[in-house]
């Protein structure tokens, strides 16, 4: 009986100690304390390696020179050159690293053509966006109707669902990087139809592809990043396949239309040179952890 | 303290149960932490952005007054480099005019230094004009132009900077200031950036189909635009009295005023109550929204008075250098005819508020040689006309007519001559007279 007792307080024990632990790890999960792997002040102002990247990558190198350098954010002082010019840059051994979209074809060439070897490493992932005016009425769309709209098979919202109003949708030039996204995640193949043109009358240009207006019947999309082009109080962001693209959505991957930024170093640079350290740190927790901060997804 | 297992069970659920919520509690409590600073964050930026107390925009058929501010051309060299800039003369407070010379001698010597050594240079000019000197605002643009000698090829130098004075104050404009609060900033930015990036594209790239080639990357060219806004780093901007034009690297951002008429707060926000200038008679007034002239040497004569009810504009063109004794009595002459007319009109103005004149003359006198009869001649052109009609007809009518022919001016041929014929049925008359020089008379050809 008393054996009994005894094996029933240790199981209550035990449990007890499992709720504690359950409780602890929930906590720690959830709310992400990175303190302990935070590291120290690893760089200053003078030493911290020459960084330079797309816009679209600004913040995430501010925020990485403010925190490995101590600095205030104001005080940090980083320019990026865009991505063409930031690939020049690492290949001519201006700067060490760059933050930047997946080099192209191009890029990759001039890079071989100059003897350079690149190393490329993931560091923040960016959804392909769709958005409408506010007051349409849409919530949602799936893949197949966003293929249907931009081949050009669906051009009424009446055919999705919504109002007789007809569908204005934007495109972006091929060059740019949400239509990589688009092309490749969304069409898939699909030959997309052609764009919403303006002129220029003063230079008697016309066919020219047109900026996105937001009026009722109007379909745009972009990077989740470059949403900083929009007033997004007057826009409605949508769902697609009835999943919305949200900060869990896109790190999981449920929301499938995405891409990376890069962190992209010469091979040549040695195994404790200041950029490696600089790498390093970007790709520790504690690095994602900025990331997320600078309003960016982590990568896994 | 338990003497029953049931007793230890309920207190392991209990105790589970409190655990739970804790950890729950706490998960949120951080939760809404995050979420608070990101909202205090937008309210923050928010209130950045809404940094104008001015709600007034631009009103196209509103008028306003040149600055009676005197600009002094100036000239300066240093070894490879001139200069050529201005100051200004004629505000009242000479500390905010000292300050603001200082500011524009200071833009003008040091505008080259940030982005080239001058010792990689060969050869460089600087030129500081002014683009905007009305309504209590003075705004001007340094261009520094030359070649470099740091590469085997030398290189073009090519650097613009903007630099803008609210005269009240002789503080320099910021960027925000220049719209109204509820001025849509994403999509006056985005629109125009984009506009004048493609016109640029088009400039490079554009093939013999008239289609751009590569419009690059223009979603990352429009996001350093919006970057530099949001962190309030749009520094280097100047304006006229129809566009403003932010100076990027590589590029010029346009923003027609005429296009967002609505939040352009320029031309109202500076204003005072009391005059900032020593004169009242060097800039012109009343001049419509959106256009602009020049007092400058090109005419010989000119005359703008914009009133209530009448309307003058004259402009007389000669070269007064070499000319003959006749030929300045003769300008002379015309401008003392021209004078009584002005006043003959002005009475009648003056008599008849409802009824609104206006007189409307380009004259030309030049020398001219008559191949028939060998003769050095003195040839008069007047073109133009005087009008009289209901202040109404004016307003709702003829005014357009004429803010239209000011705001292309420069754009097409409009000489200042106005054509009413479509809806007064008098064109302007165009009489040319010929003078001998020598005997003083008229002669006919």
């Amino acid at each position: 009986m008393n054996q009994n007792k005894n094996i029933i307080n240790i199981l209550l024990i035990i449990i007890m100690i499992l709720v504690v632990i359950g409780c602890v790890v929930s906590y720690l999960y959830f709310v992400e304390v990175e303190e302990e792997e935070k590291p120290n002040i690893i760089f200053n102002l003078e030493n911290y390696p020459k960084v330079d990247g797309a816009i679209a990558t600004l913040r995430i190198a501010e925020e990485f020179k403010s925190a490995l350098t101590g600095e205030k954010i104001e005080d940090v002082n980083i320019v990026h050159t865009k991505t063409e010019n930031a690939y020049e840059n690492l290949i001519n051994k201006k700067v060490d690293l760059i933050l930047v979209t997946y080099p192209t074809e191009k890029e990759i060439v001039k890079a071989q053509e100059a003897g350079i070897e690149l190393e490329i490493f993931p560091i923040a992932k960016d959804a392909l966006v769709f958005f409408t005016n506010k007051d349409n009425k849409v919530e949602n769309l799936t893949i197949n109707q966003i293929q249907d709209i931009y081949s050009g098979k669906i051009t009424n919202w009446q055919n999705v669902g919504e109002e007789n109003i007809p569908i204005i949708a934007y495109q972006r030039p091929n060059t740019s990087d949400s239509q990589k996204v688009m092309l490749t995640s969304v069409m898939q193949g699909i030959k997309m139809k052609a764009p919403e043109t303006q002129n220029i009358d003063i230079w008697q240009l016309s066919n020219l592809i047109t900026d996105y207006t937001n009026t009722q019947g109007a379909l745009g999309y972009c990077l989740n990043y470059y949403k900083i082009l929009y007033d997004t109080e007057q826009l409605k962001f949508l769902t697609v396949n009835d999943i919305e693209p949200t900060y869990d959505n896109v790190k999981t991957g449920l929301y499938g239309l995405q891409t990376e930024y890069y962190a992209i170093i010469r091979k040549e640079e040695p195994e404790n040179s200041n950029t490696r350290k600089l790498l390093n740190a970007m790709l520790s927790n504690y690095g994602q952890s900025i990331i997320k901060e600078a309003g960016y997804v982590q990568v896994n | 303290m338990f003497k029953s297992t049931k007793g230890k069970l309920i207190f392991v659920i209990i105790f589970s149960i409190i655990c739970i919520t804790i950890t729950a509690l706490l998960i949120m409590y951080s939760k809404i932490d995050i979420e608070d600073q990101v909202e205090q964050e937008t309210i923050l930026n928010t209130q950045s952005i809404q940094t104008s107390n001015d709600e007034q925009g631009l009103d196209l058929k509103g008028k306003y007054n040149q600055n009676d501010l005197k600009i002094v051309g100036k000239q300066a060299s240093q070894e490879k480099i001139e200069f050529s800039y201005f100051q200004i003369e004629g505000l009242k407070d000479k500390n905010i005019q000292e300050k603001i010379n200082k500011e524009i001698e200071n833009v003008t010597f040091n505008s080259y230094k940030e982005k080239i050594n001058i010792q990689n240079v060969n050869n460089l000019s600087v030129s500081t004009s002014c683009t905007a000197n009305y309504s209590n605002i003075l705004s001007l643009n340094v261009y520094c132009w030359g070649r470099s000698s740091n590469t085997v090829e030398s290189e073009i130098i090519d650097i613009e900077k903007g630099i803008n004075f609210d005269l009240k104050t002789g503080n320099q404009i910021k960027f925000r200031e220049i719209f109204t609060n509820n001025a849509p900033m994403y999509d006056i930015l985005r629109k125009c950036a984009y506009n004048s990036i493609l016109r640029d594209r088009a400039e490079l790239t554009l093939s013999q189909e008239m289609v751009i080639n590569n419009y690059g990357n223009i979603e990352e060219d429009i996001a350093l635009v919006m970057e530099l806004y949001k962190r309030d780093k749009i520094n280097q901007f100047y304006f006229t009295t129809s566009d403003i034009i932010i100076i990027m690297d590589d590029i010029s951002i346009d923003i027609p005023m005429i296009d967002w008429s609505n939040y352009i707060a320029i031309y109202n926000k500076y204003l005072s109550t009391e005059s900032l200038f020593e004169n009242d008679d060097i800039g012109y007034n009343n001049l419509y929204t959106l256009t602009t002239r020049q007092k400058d040497s090109y005419y010989y004569y000119t005359n703008y008075q914009n009133e209530s009810n009448y309307f003058i504009d004259i402009f007389f063109e000669w070269q007064e250098d070499n000319a003959s004794e006749f030929e300045k009595q003769l300008v002379a002459s015309k401008i003392k005819e021209i004078e009584e007319e002005i006043s003959n009109l002005k009475v009648l103005a003056n008599q008849n508020t409802q009824n609104f004149y206006i007189m409307n003359y380009k004259i030309t006198v030049e020398d001219y040689f008559d191949d028939f009869t060998k003769q050095n001649l003195v040839k008069c052109v007047e073109r133009g006309n005087s009008y009289e009609m209901t202040v109404h007809d004016f307003t709702e009518n003829i005014e357009p007519i004429i803010i239209q022919d000011n705001r292309n001016v420069y754009e097409s041929d409009v000489e200042f001559v106005y054509d009413f014929s479509s809806l007064l049925n008098i064109a302007p008359q165009e009489l040319t007279e010929y003078y001998n020089p020598k005997t003083e008379q008229k002669v006919v050809i």
